[in-house]
């Protein structure tokens, strides 16, 4: 995504002065709103407002380069993943949970629009024929070559875009999402490792 | 199982707040035995979320004179043994358990229980876990054995040869940690 | 430890020593929302689960907006201490680190759902 698309989807001020907030809680460095476009334009007003539960995370820049740093020394982490993480440029996360009136079609439709609108292009589209499930993955090219990833999952209780920016490398991606590459860390919201058979009950 | 048990696994099955319960009543054992075994909180944590996962899938098999204390301390034991053989552990500081230092030591020596905590954590697993049981979680030989199906034989030759392996090793450390002149 | 054994210096300083370490802060919070995620995946996998929920009562939500915002103050003065060029402390990189990770496997795992979907349907599907 180029920043000139990023900067046109900036945030109201309340809403940028908030992810600014959280920034600093993530990294307690100072952190300057002027800098902080990105996370910016990843905002949805109407998930947001509906949303009983928010949560936001922005890594880019400095955070984002101490995080790399860190993870990258960890001992078990391989090395496609550590040329993985070398690469990103910046990692944004947003869920919204939905305790009371559930999300629907029409809550969700901004985010594909804004994707579409800023020149992510679907992947791999899948929806649930029985519910209103739904799974995307939404790539970006720049010269060619992928150069962001952004997954959008949707259920009626709760919404989640992971935008992933810079070179992509998707094996290193998969081995992640099987438990492997990196360090499990404490993973709330999935990432499920695969779980040996418990003992039989006596 | 005793009655409250009972009723905590009746209430679980329907009520994520009382298996929340059962979680508060045991958490202490099963993230200590994986601390313990591993030295390692991340992987420490990820064992114990392990454990009480299969807890929550097998809530409707359990049987009313199995223990939930038990039944989670088996699984926790096996699943660290597993891990351990699967990811050939080797205990180190990680960065996180820098990260979040304890607010104050909790014993009169705490050099000497970090190095013989380390020394447990360079043991086989499944010694390792013997002297866990034993010196950690005060078991009788025969709850261990129970615990790591083995026979009773086995844990004291387990115990033993931890103990011939864990005696250089610390021989030292209690004259340079908590010298005290001997009075003769 | 109060079982009496016929203890060497060695086992006696075990049993003094090797003592249990309290599980970290938010191990509760952090176990209930995976098994939640575990039963909701399981749930759309069509594999029977016991139903869950993850609770969240009202104080609690007051309770994470009032550590949310002491937390965002201290890491303010932090910052305010620092300065722009000051370093950052080792609490805050570990966090980002955490973060990172978990982004990095919800993005994983997403993946490699999306792909399963894509490209190995469920067989009540398959022969759509």
């Amino acid at each position: 995504m180029t920043d000139s698309a990023l900067r046109a989807k900036r945030a109201r001020p309340a809403t940028a002065l908030a992810a600014l907030l959280l920034a600093l809680a993530g990294a307690a460095t100072p952190v300057h709103a002027q800098e902080h476009d990105r996370g910016a334009a990843l905002e949805f007003a109407t998930l947001e407002e509906k949303a009983d539960e928010v949560v936001k995370v922005n890594l880019w820049g400095r955070s984002l380069d101490q995080a790399k740093r860190l993870l990258g020394l960890r001992k078990n982490v391989t090395a496609s993943v550590r040329g993985f993480l070398g690469g990103l440029k910046g990692v944004y996360r947003r869920t919204y949970r939905f305790r009371g009136a559930p999300a629907s079609e029409d809550d969700v439709r901004p985010v594909h629009e804004s994707l579409s609108d800023d020149g992510w292009v679907p992947m791999i589209e899948t929806a649930d024929r029985r519910g209103p499930e739904s799974l995307s993955v939404y790539s970006y090219y720049e010269d060619e070559e992928l150069a962001g990833m952004t997954v959008v999952s949707s259920d009626p209780r709760e919404v989640t875009v992971v935008k992933i920016l810079g070179p992509v490398d998707l094996e290193a991606l998969s081995q992640i999402g099987r438990g492997l590459g990196i360090p499990l860390m404490n993973v709330a919201t999935t990432g499920l490792s695969p779980v040996a058979d418990p003992p039989p009950a006596k | 199982m005793d009655t409250r048990s009972a009723q905590l696994l009746d209430a679980a099955r329907a009520d994520p707040e009382a298996f929340a319960g059962i979680v508060d009543a045991t958490k202490g054992m099963v993230y200590a035995i994986a601390y313990g075994f591993f030295r390692d909180r991340l992987i420490a944590e990820d064992v114990a979320q392990e454990a009480y996962l299969a807890l929550f899938r097998n809530l409707h098999k359990l049987q009313s004179d199995l223990h939930v204390k038990n039944w989670l301390r088996q699984t926790t034991t096996r699943k660290c043994i597993d891990y351990s053989r699967r990811k050939r552990h080797q205990p180190f500081v990680s960065l996180e358990s820098v990260a979040e230092p304890r607010t104050a030591p909790r014993d009169p020596d705490p050099f000497l229980a970090e190095e013989l905590g380390r020394r447990v954590a360079e043991l086989p697993p499944k010694m390792r876990m013997v002297v866990i049981l034993r010196f950690q979680e005060d078991l009788k030989l025969r709850e261990i054995a129970e615990t790591l199906s083995m026979n009773v034989n086995t844990v004291k030759t387990q115990l033993r040869r931890a103990l011939i392996r864990l005696r250089p090793k610390v021989a030292h450390l209690r004259q340079e940690v908590s010298y005290v002149p001997a009075a003769r | 430890m109060s079982r009496q054994h016929a203890d060497s210096g060695l086992e006696r300083n075990l049993r003094r020593l090797l003592r249990r370490t309290p599980p970290p802060v938010g191990f509760r919070a952090r176990l209930m929302r995976r098994i939640a995620a575990t039963a909701e995946v399981r749930s759309r996998k069509g594999i029977r689960m016991p139903p869950f929920r993850l609770p969240m009562p009202t104080r609690r939500v007051w309770a994470f907006a009032g550590l949310a915002f002491a937390c965002t103050l201290l890491a303010v003065l932090a910052g305010l201490g620092t300065g722009p060029t000051g370093n950052p402390t080792e609490t805050a990189e570990a966090r980002a680190e955490r973060e990172l990770a978990e982004v990095l496997q919800l993005a994983g795992s997403q993946w490699l759902r999306a792909q399963q979907a894509a490209f190995d349907p469920p067989q009540e599907y398959a022969n759509d």
